[in-house]
């Protein structure tokens, strides 16, 4: 290139800001030129230690002294960075030298695929940490070769997961307070005792133990037998972040984590791969993720903001809203996509579940990002008790439902952590959260207006799909008005 | 903005479905012209003016028509008065954030009154040869129609349930519901991501034979449909001359096809008027040179874009369905092949909006990095941008690898582009023409010290022969499998992965990866020190679209 033709490339890199800005653009403005920095520092070295790998004195340290902000970036810059190949991306062995290393969309089994570049690939629309697109809808657990052979899941967003876990959290405490108690009264009384589950309001069906401290589950509802609250992916498949972050690293980049090798050491063919024990996914990385890695992930997704609720600024608008509020509790959809459950204790404890024992308790009414749920001291009466603590506005009762046989997958979902299986028709209760911002709905993205996705409701749901589908229009449409108000704040980006 | 009062019948301008919900439109028109009539002169000169004040071309035709009837109501939807820059200034930061709050107050109406919302997205053809919307109407209705959820009553789909992820033949998905779901990736109107790829061409089910194509990034493409045009012209005279010259010889005659420094081989004119064109090269036998799609085979944006809409929203466009040629649309009904009970899916007026949306999209800059990254002690959390001379040189040292290893010979950086003044009509109606030069978003491309427009391209706009290993399993169009069009690498900065499937993380697999005629780079780069290669990286991240301000 002629030395010429430089002179006018330099004159039109040169500085583009004439004028100040605010400070959301100003900050945004500073993250541009900060990642384009780095990307600059990676091009010329490629022996820079990858961002995603931190050990776990990192965490310690900046949980030790509060540093929030230096958290949020070290986990955005692990959730957006373009993971390169030499992290160990992908399974199998390395193609011929010169063949390309081709996307496998379609995932083999619990081993997964390669169909991302990075977390934020899929997260991304509607704003930053949203949802993926119809595009997106990850096809899971494959035979490798048939499209109808896969599990098809749509990518929610990941806005306010730290709050869910609380929540999760809470119930489950509630719910072993009550195991507890019938264990003790069958115990004191000498005969079988049963009590109703309940936390927060909400049915949990009911727990039976007998003397001898043996517990009948079979009328537990909602939840599997063991009580613990699953409330991430479409099944209620994690109980917590970081097994979640652990597993999705795996699937979709092929990363696998020392705790993942030790969880699933005696099924290694069937969720790591054939390689040998220090590469079971046989791309000749060793050690592609540290547990610290999947819990600084974890960690980002615990702070995240939450979405929010924005009626409409034409007042008429407003008031028609209000009045899909109403109907949105009248026809049933409250019953389970309850609007508000309230965290009490806000420290949030995030552990590797195998493997190296890495542990960090965020305190989330300080650590988490704005907005988030503010502390309410007082019920309208006394005895809301929902209204007290941490509202979290995420319109779910995190407990699983038989949705009909039109939403069933032909297979049931066998829980990753030898908890048994969710039949095909049952899914977890969809958070409604920034509802607007992220369609396409369902867990495989078949409806793309959320009309589409009521109508699909059936089972446990389908006298409310009744009871919508009878409304007189105005109550419908004015429905339709309330959920999408259900949005997130906007966000300014230079990209 | 503006709204020019033209002549336009009422009826003229929409199908029943989407004509205004109140009984009284058509008075209010009516009302509404007789009110506007006095102004009309005033604003046509007014509009004379201002074209030339913001240097948009309303029409190249003349604004001729009468001003003797209304133009049918029409609500804008939210816009940003036209192109949008990629600048950081506080205006277009402020700018989007009113269109995002503008866009989520249109959601809610849309819950509300679905029927009121759509129609603002429906505009015919006749009300834009009618004068009735300016360019920057025009434009913000196509970057609306870019970001739209379509909607089954609006003709997305089918009429199946679902989408197939997996397309089926040369009939496509749908894949989709909108555009911007797979142009996002590094910046407004960007590429897709690896997930994003559409699986072309197989059965609807089974991963072999579906041929992956990842999306590629649209910013400053009306410059290269331009160059497109520019090259086809100068092959085709060239060629004419030749005919002329046999013809009037006697004997056939031999010419080499150069157009704009490219080699496109040669041709051989016969003295009967026929042509042997075996070794012509990188072109089609017509010397149309196509830019568009990965195996070059649209010549124009309306083509893709029209192609696009049909393969993955399952809209078919008016024109389409008038001329399906060899697409394969559907054997449904003539004016709803794809059968899911929706006609004029998509109409002219439409189409034109989003092709000048498309065209008047930025281009991307060849930006020389001035700045790097200086970190604090470890865990400190401090970061600083500073001046980084370093990598400024560093860069020059990439240009010059660049050079050395071969790359220019089909990334050839700058194309000179003669006439910058973009046209789109739909078949045999008007052409609306805009001149990029000052109608464009900016950044656009700068005139060097001679004058000549030069649009950094990265590309010789040819196809090539790629090798075995990039081979698609599919021909298309009658372009062989292992034949791709040069890449343009304007941009390429924030558009990992790379390659027509998404095969390359970055750029090293990339060009460790070119084979056939370009083996040559690839050896040469497989030969270079450490040193040269990472040169080459920071040389590549300059080709990048200059930063803009988004609001999401």
């Amino acid at each position: 290139m002629s030395r010429r033709a430089l002179g006018v490339l330099i004159a039109l890199a040169a500085p583009a800001l004439a004028q100040p800005l605010d400070p959301a653009a100003d900050d945004a403005v500073a993250l541009y030129r900060l990642a384009r920095a780095e990307a600059l520092r990676r091009a010329t070295d490629v022996n820079e230690v990858f961002e995603l790998v931190v050990g776990p004195g990192v965490l310690d340290e900046l949980v030790g002294r509060r540093d929030w902000a230096t958290l949020f970036t070290l986990g955005d810059e692990a959730f957006d960075v373009e993971l390169p190949r030499r992290v160990g991306l992908g399974q199998g062995a390395e193609p011929p030298p010169g063949q390309p290393h081709r996307p496998a969309p379609l995932h083999l089994g619990e081993r997964g695929g390669l169909d991302a570049s990075s977390c934020r690939a899929c997260h991304f629309s509607g704003g930053p940490d949203g949802a993926g697109t119809a595009t997106q809808v990850a096809l899971l657990r494959g035979d490798g070769l048939s499209l109808a052979s896969a599990t098809r899941r749509d990518a929610p967003h990941v806005m306010g997961l730290g709050w869910i876990s609380l929540l999760a959290r809470e119930l489950e405490a509630e719910l072993d307070r009550t195991r507890r108690l019938v264990i003790a009264d069958a115990q004191a009384l000498g005969t079988p005792q049963t009590l109703p589950l309940r936390a927060q309001g909400l049915d949990f069906g009911r727990l039976t133990a007998t003397p001898e401290g043996r517990l009948d589950t079979s009328e537990v509802v909602g939840i599997s037998p063991d009580l613990v609250v699953r409330p991430f992916g479409h099944k209620g498949r994690h109980a917590d972040l970081v097994a979640l972050a652990d597993e999705a690293l795996q699937i979709h980049f092929g990363l696998q984590s020392a705790a993942r090798a030790a969880r699933y050491a005696d099924r290694a063919a069937e969720f790591l791969g054939t390689g040998p024990a220090f590469d079971e996914d046989a791309d000749g990385v060793q050690s592609e993720l540290t547990g610290a890695q999947a819990v600084l992930l974890a960690t980002y997704l615990a702070v995240l903001p939450t979405p929010v609720l924005r009626p409409p600024t034409d007042p008429r608008l407003a008031l028609a809203s209000a009045r899909g509020r109403a109907v949105f509790t009248a026809v049933g959809c409250a019953a389970c996509h309850v609007p508000a459950l309230r965290v009490r204790q806000t420290d949030l404890r995030l552990a590797t579940a195998a493997g190296e024992a890495i542990e960090v308790t965020l305190p989330l009414a300080e650590a988490a990002r704005f907005p988030r749920p503010r502390q309410i001291d007082f019920g309208a009466e006394p005895d809301d008790s929902v209204q007290v603590g941490h509202p979290v506005f995420a319109f779910t009762d995190l407990r699983r439902h038989d949705l009909g046989p039109e939403l069933a997958e032909p297979v049931a979902e066998v829980l990753p952590d030898g908890a048994g299986a969710v039949p095909g028709s049952v899914w977890l209760t969809r958070s409604l959260w920034a509802l607007a911002d992220t369609a396409p709905y369902l867990h495989d993205g078949r409806a793309r207006t959320v009309e589409e996705a009521i109508e699909w409701h059936g089972g446990e749901a389908a006298a409310a799909r009744d009871a919508f589908r009878a409304l007189p229009a105005d109550d419908a449409r004015a429905l339709l008005l309330f959920l999408a108000g259900l949005t997130r704040e906007p966000v300014v980006l230079v990209e | 903005m503006r709204w020019l009062l033209l002549g336009l019948r009422l009826a003229a301008c929409d199908g029943p479905s989407t004509r205004p919900a109140r009984g009284d439109a058509v008075v209010d028109a009516a009302v509404d012209a007789a009110v506007d009539a006095a102004v009309d002169a005033a604003l046509l000169v007014d509009a004379a003016v201002d074209a030339a004040a913001d240097a948009l071309v309303v029409d190249a035709a003349g604004v001729d028509a009468g001003p003797d009837a209304a133009c049918p109501p029409w609500t804008r939807p939210p816009g940003l008065g036209g192109p949008a820059d990629a600048r950081l200034t506080a205006e277009l930061a402020d700018g989007w954030r009113a269109f995002r709050a503008a866009r989520e107050q249109e959601r809610l109406l849309e819950a509300w009154d679905p029927a009121a919302v759509r129609a603002r997205y429906r505009v015919e053809q006749a009300a834009i040869d009618a004068g009735c919307l300016s360019v920057a109407d025009l434009v913000d209705l196509g970057r609306g129609l870019f970001l739209r959820v379509f909607t089954p009553a609006e003709g997305a789909g089918d009429g199946g349930v679902g989408l197939h992820r997996f397309q089926r033949g040369h009939r496509g998905g749908p894949d989709a519901v909108r555009c911007v779901d797979c142009h996002w990736k590094g910046g407004f109107a960007g590429a897709g991501d690896r997930a994003d790829n559409s699986q072309l061409f197989g059965d609807g089910d089974h991963v072999r034979g579906q041929d992956p194509r990842n999306p590629p990034a649209l910013w400053g493409l009306g410059y290269v449909e331009l160059l497109g045009r520019e090259l086809s012209a100068e092959l085709q005279a060239t060629r004419d001359a030749a005919l002329a010259e046999a013809r009037a010889g006697g004997v056939p005659v031999v010419v080499g096809l150069t157009a704009k420094g490219v080699d496109f081989g040669a041709l051989t004119a016969r003295p009967d008027g026929s042509l042997d064109t075996r070794a012509v090269a990188g072109v089609d036998p017509d010397l149309v040179v196509k830019p568009f799609g990965w195996k070059g085979v649209f010549p124009t944006i309306r083509g893709f874009a029209q192609a696009s809409l049909h393969l993955h929203l399952g809209l078919q466009a008016e024109e389409l369905l008038a001329s399906p040629g060899d697409v394969d649309v559907g054997d449904g009904p003539p004016t709803d092949r794809d059968g899911d009970g929706v006609a004029r899916e998509i109409t002219a007026g439409q189409l034109t909006a989003l092709v000048l949306f498309l065209a008047t999209l930025d281009a991307p800059t060849v930006a020389v990095p001035l700045e790097g990254a200086a970190h604090g002690p470890p865990l400190s959390g401090e970061v600083q941008v500073i001046d980084a001379p370093e990598l400024t040189d560093r860069w020059l040292e990439g240009a010059q690898v660049f050079a050395t290893l071969g790359c220019p010979h089909c990334h050839v950086p700058f194309l000179p582009l003669e006439d910058a003044r973009f046209t789109t009509a739909p078949p045999g109606g008007r052409p609306v023409t805009l001149d990029l030069e000052v109608a464009a978003a900016a950044p656009r491309p700068v005139r060097g010290t001679d004058g000549v427009l030069l649009v950094p391209v990265f590309s010789d706009l040819k196809r090539h022969g790629m090798g075995r290993l990039l081979a698609s399993l599919h021909g298309e169009a009658g372009v062989p499998v292992d034949a791709w069009i040069t890449r343009r690498l304007a941009g390429v900065a924030t558009t990992s992965p790379y390659l027509h499937d998404g095969a390359a993380t970055d750029f090293d697999e990339a060009i460790s990866l070119h084979g056939g005629e370009a083996a040559f780079a690839a050896d040469a780069f497989a030969a270079l020190p450490e040193h040269d290669r990472a040169s080459l990286r920071v040389f590549l991240l300059g080709l990048q679209r200059a930063p803009a301000f988004r609001v999401r």
